[in-house]
């Protein structure tokens, strides 16, 4: 940390860290991490929808209330910003920034490789939850001249794989599901397939900055095995048609590791705008389970 | 993308060199060689000495002098070709496993669809170390590659021609699979035939739904076909080269019956098959590395020469050692490290055998004898087996010669005996069969022997003829199952007491 503490800043911190924690462990109940996301089908077999796994979306807890900022301003709180990491269960990260003298502004947050241009709100705040992709886990938030830097070990170990998309500018690529895992009921006799959404997507960023998402799925889903696969497509535009467009991939590797793909690729020519590229080899099959 | 393809189609040509003197030195300046460079093929240069022309493997030496190539020039360019399966999933594991025990940090670079490379670079210093293209093929192709220079490496099902060096890297079987919702669990034999020769059109004879039932294979020729008793399958068969698309085809087909390989099975779901006598043999790790399940596949790495550069030939050696097997598995394959299966984990076969043995006092005590013998022991999962009407291992039992040789002579099992234990099918009279299953045992023993430095373990041999039964002898399936050589292992004080 950059600044030293006071007793009185020592007290409105811990205050705003339980708020914040309040308000997001609420947030957990509603997202699809307080209960595993395979959901076993009952008999009799179901038929499978044909269009991709619908993942849910991880929203990004609202900011702190007015009140203590407000408080905090009166009584003369400098503008010495702060970053703070705190472990959720289930494998995820909260990052708290708090830059009174950043109010509204467009600033670059890295957690581990990953760079995301996060807008602050009227009091210089930000906040977003994101699944920890390393046992540890470094953020870096550029202030203009003040570089904030804090790292966090996981006291968990969750068994989560990831792929993820990071890129500069607009979205142009996008993961997609195709097939489902297999649940086995209990007795392992009538395995049905998965219709439940089986991952979750976190996304973080800014098209006028750097921007990311991370689907995630648990390695070891209880009573589901085989493979999910993934696509990557991209829709070719007016804007993106003939381009040469670079963009960085990441997923879990054999070992647990992320493991980078630089892509470079070319556009479709702009006849074809409106088309919808798919990418089958970009990323593996997520393998749930050994057999 | 181009650039790179061209550059590494070259590798293997003796690129002619800047004349000029070098001056080739080990790190620690002890060596040192002094010449003309005349030509270079990857780390291999070829210098005009005071004794004559001489080749020299530069690796991990410095060279200094102008004739010294760019070290950019130095980087190790690889084009390794297979089918799908093979470059984008198993050899993307073995690299990086393979990276993570040299320090190096590999960066995947993807183009599209069909032009992915790899670059690997050392940890820290970042400098670019070597360069990997992948090629996709058709299964059965690489080896022609290889033969034409095109890639360096092939991953592939399909055996080689001789003059391509080829190791068994990893393990894999051919299993009926089925759709999720299709109910069944296990198929006889001969109700499996009675499917695959289409001598139904539908599952409703064997209790399931009367839609159209289609038959799904790999493109590659079956050499098992005759194994499962098929002389040929249904005319309404669809043949596959992708083993992905194959599953996906059968996991959403509920009449769906393939034959799929196990490390691509996604989510279709294996099925047992049981033979006429009540035999079954489910695919696990243990059946597959032990051949007890009948229609196990090698992988094969393929290699053409030996003159490639050291970073290459460290890789192989990876792939072929110990610290790559669960890598292997972990990407689906079956690996090849030796597993124990203790005694009692054996009841099944023990029963059977006994139950077999019948009435007859002379069965009854040769069923005691072999019990006595392998008491207090384990078999390993590696097991011999013969190629279908010959004398000759099979491929995948002619690697584990070598790979117990290995073990052996890294002490693996030292203060253990080691029992060759042949065994026959039923075919024939017991007396031929014992001396069938006991001349077998010592062929094998003899070809481990001659590969084994000094006498850490003693190499002992045992044979009990159709004794033990894994299959029913009434298929070639079972034929084959059952004629086999196991490895038992029995910590030596143990065999020594009982002697």
């Amino acid at each position: 940390m950059a600044f030293t503490w006071t007793p009185r800043l020592r007290l409105g911190m811990t205050i705003s860290a339980a708020f914040l924690l309040a308000l997001l462990s609420g947030q957990i109940m509603q997202s699809n991490w307080s209960n595993p996301p395979i959901e076993v089908l009952s008999q009799p077999p179901v038929v499978i929808p044909s269009s991709p796994v619908v993942t849910a979306r991880l929203q990004i807890p609202p900011s702190l209330g007015d009140r203590i900022l407000e408080t905090r301003a009166e009584r003369g709180v400098s503008c010495a910003p702060s970053l703070e990491l705190s472990e959720t269960p289930g494998g995820l990260l909260d990052v708290a920034i708090q830059a009174a003298c950043h109010r509204a502004e467009l600033i670059d947050v890295t957690v581990n490789e990953l760079t995301a241009t996060v807008r602050t709100d009227a009091h210089g705040q930000h906040t977003f939850r994101l699944p920890a992709l390393a046992e540890t886990v470094a953020v870096t938030v550029s202030l203009g001249a003040h570089i904030l830097t804090e790292k966090l070990s996981l006291s968990q170990n969750v068994e989560l794989q990831h792929v993820i998309l990071a890129w500069k500018g607009g979205q142009i690529f996008s993961v997609r599901t195709t097939t489902y895992a297999t649940a086995a009921d209990a007795g392992r006799t009538i395995p049905v397939l998965q219709t439940a959404p089986v991952g979750v997507l976190t996304q973080l960023g800014s098209e006028r900055g750097h921007a990311f998402e991370i689907l995630s799925f648990p390695a070891r889903p209880p009573g589901a095995q085989g493979v999910i696969r993934l696509t990557v497509e991209a829709e070719v535009t007016e804007a993106n048609c003939g381009q040469d467009v670079s963009t960085l991939a990441y997923q879990t590797g054999y070992s647990g590791k992320l493991r980078p793909t630089e892509i470079d690729y070319t556009m479709p020519g702009c006849d074809r705008v409106g088309d919808i590229v798919r990418l089958q080899n970009l990323f593996r099959d997520m393998r749930l389970a050994a057999r | 993308m181009l650039l790179r393809f061209l550059v590494s189609f070259a590798f293997g040509l003796a690129l002619p060199a800047m004349a000029g003197p070098v001056v080739l030195s080990s790190p620690d300046d002890a060596v040192a060689i002094e010449g003309e460079l005349l030509s270079r093929n990857g780390e291999f240069f070829r210098i005009e000495t005071e004794f004559g022309p001489v080749t020299i493997d530069a690796g991990g030496m410095k060279c200094s002098g102008i004739g010294c190539p760019d070290p950019v020039e130095l980087i190790t360019r690889t084009t390794v070709g297979g089918p799908h399966d093979m470059v984008e999933r198993l050899f993307p594991a073995l690299l990086e496993a393979f990276s993570d025990e040299h320090g190096i940090y590999p960066v995947r670079l993807f183009a599209d669809d069909q032009n992915v490379s790899w670059e690997l670079r050392e940890l820290g210093t970042e400098r670019l170390i070597a360069v990997f293209d992948v090629v996709m093929l058709d299964r059965g192709i690489a080896s022609d590659r290889l033969l034409n220079g095109e890639i360096q490496l092939a991953f592939d099902l399909v055996q080689a021609p001789e003059a391509v060096r080829q190791d068994v890297v990893a393990l894999d079987a051919i299993v009926p699979a089925v759709a999720p919702d299709n109910p069944r669990a296990m198929l006889t034999l001969r109700q499996l035939q009675i499917l695959l020769r289409g001598e139904t059109s539908s599952w409703a004879q064997f209790g399931g739904s009367d839609t159209q039932l289609s038959i799904h294979v790999s493109a590659m020729e079956p050499p098992w076909l005759p194994r499962l008793g098929i002389p040929e399958l249904a005319a309404n068969t669809t043949r596959y080269d992708d083993f992905d698309v194959m599953a996906d085809t059968v996991a959403a087909d509920p009449a769906a019956l393939g034959l799929i390989p196990y490390s691509s099975l996604g989510n279709a779901i294996p099925l047992v098959v049981s033979g006429a006598c009540g035999l079954a043999t489910p695919a696990t790790r243990d059946t597959i590395r032990a051949e007890d399940y009948p229609i196990t596949l090698p992988v094969f790495m393929q290699r053409v020469g030996s003159s490639h550069p050291k970073l290459l030939r460290d890789f192989i050696a990876f792939a072929r050692g110990p610290a790559a097997q669960s890598t292997i598995l972990a990407a689906g394959f079956i690996d090849q490290a030796i597993g124990r299966i203790s005694f009692e984990r054996q009841g099944n076969r023990i029963a059977n055998a006994v139950l077999s043995a019948g009435e007859d006092a002379d069965g009854i005590a040769e069923v005691q004898d072999m019990i006595g013998t392998l008491l207090g022991g384990e078999r390993l999962t590696l097991t011999y087996r013969f190629e279908d009407g010959s004398s000759e291992l099979d491929v995948q039992s002619v690697s584990n010669v070598q790979r117990l040789a290995d073990a052996i002579n890294t002490g693996e099992f030292a203060g253990y005996d080691l029992l060759f234990v042949g065994f026959s099918d039923g075919a024939g009279d017991h007396d031929g069969n014992l001396r069938l299953s006991d001349r077998r045992a010592r062929s094998v023993r003899s070809a481990v022997a001659a590969r084994v430095e000094g006498v850490e373990s003693e190499l002992r041999v045992a044979a009990f003829g159709e004794l033990m039964p894994m299959a029913c002898d009434d298929t070639p399936w079972g034929g084959h199952v059952n004629r086999r050589v196991e490895v038992w292992i029995k910590p030596s004080e143990i065999a020594r007491r009982a002697e």
